[in-house]
């Protein structure tokens, strides 16, 4: 049975969840955060009942109702350098659906170093990305060099996101883990949706490993070792 | 001459537009042409020095220019240039 983790239980890790769920995978999910009211309009697993509560249990909770038979832990933690091989323990794919970019490059770059399938999905108003990357493939930061800065980057609660692009997104991120588990199908790829408005296919770009980011150290790095 | 796509996170600079067709016939003199046409854009998508920012790419008909002939890559008006940043939210 595959085993994720699935790093933020708001826009994109609920439908991520539910999805995964549902094709029998075994989940973590992890999110610090709090249910607020601003968050049900685009966290559509969430209810009025659940505001103030913490959104990984909340999120576990309805999977649970749902698939019985399910097996997801929840972790109230933030992912960081201290916490993240905790959180990613025993997993076979780890997944990003938070609003931080710093975290964003912070799980790709720790997937590198531990040689985990990953994903690494966005969304912003009425579009988004979802990045798929396997330890033989090019990672996140062979495509973005570094995050952008808290000037260049809008959030979602300064730009908004139609809730049902997090729906969309969130599915092509489900879809993304499962052909990674399936035989790495899919990876060192970016699939995009443009603007949900004009109903954009989405379109999946390959991209090859960037010479001199720092995965290409790590996978010799990785090779000798398990040698 | 190219169709440039262009991002959410820019569209403020575009009057809402998705796809604007901008003359040149590299990647930098069609970033320069739609710097000229909607003014601002430019330094979002490259820094000072006149590089693509690191959280930016773009791909030209889908192949990532870093890997052809970067801000030289020509461009003919059957193609199209896709500028594809990281987004952030979740
Ligand atoms: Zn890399």
């Amino acid at each position: 049975m595959t085993r994720a983790c699935i790093i933020g239980a708001g826009g994109l890790g609920g439908p991520i969840a539910l999805a995964l769920a549902a094709a029998g995978w075994r989940l973590r999910v992890v999110d610090p955060d709090r249910v607020e009211l601003s968050n049900l309009q685009r966290q559509i697993q969430f209810a009025t009942a659940d505001i103030g509560q913490p959104k990984a249990a909340a999120l576990a909770a309805l999977v649970r109702a749902r698939h019985p038979g399910a097996s997801i832990e929840a972790l109230d933690t933030r992912f960081e350098a201290s916490t993240a091989d905790a959180i990613t323990a025993g997993v076979d794919v780890v997944l990003d659906g938070t609003d931080d970019p710093a975290t964003k490059f912070a799980v790709g770059d720790h997937a590198v170093a531990r040689g985990l399938p990953c994903v690494i999905a966005g969304v912003l108003r009425y579009g988004g990305t979802v990045f798929a990357g396997a330890p033989d493939a090019a990672c996140y930061r062979c495509l973005f060099e570094d995050p952008p800065g808290a000037d260049q980057a809008p959030s979602c609660a300064d730009a908004g996101v139609l809730g049902a692009a997090c729906a969309v997104i969130g599915g092509l991120a489900a879809r993304a883990a499962l052909g990674l588990a399936l035989d790495q199908r899919g990876a060192g790829t970016i699939t995009v949706v443009e603007d949900l408005r004009r109903g954009c296919r989405p379109r999946t770009i390959p991209f090859d490993p960037r010479p001199g980011c720092a995965c290409g150290a790590a996978r010799v790095h990785r090779t000798a070792s398990t040698r | 001459m190219a169709k440039v796509r262009i991002p959410t996170p820019l569209r403020k600079f575009t009057d809402g537009k998705e796809e604007v067709i901008a003359a040149g016939a590299s990647v930098r003199a069609v970033i320069d042409e739609l710097e000229r046409m909607h003014p601002g854009i430019k330094t979002k998508i490259c820094d000072d020095s006149g590089a693509v920012r690191k959280f930016i790419n773009l791909f030209a008909n889908e192949e990532d220019v870093r890997f052809l002939q970067a801000m030289d890559t020509p461009l003919t008006d059957k193609d199209e240039l896709s500028i594809v940043p990281a987004i952030a939210g979740g």
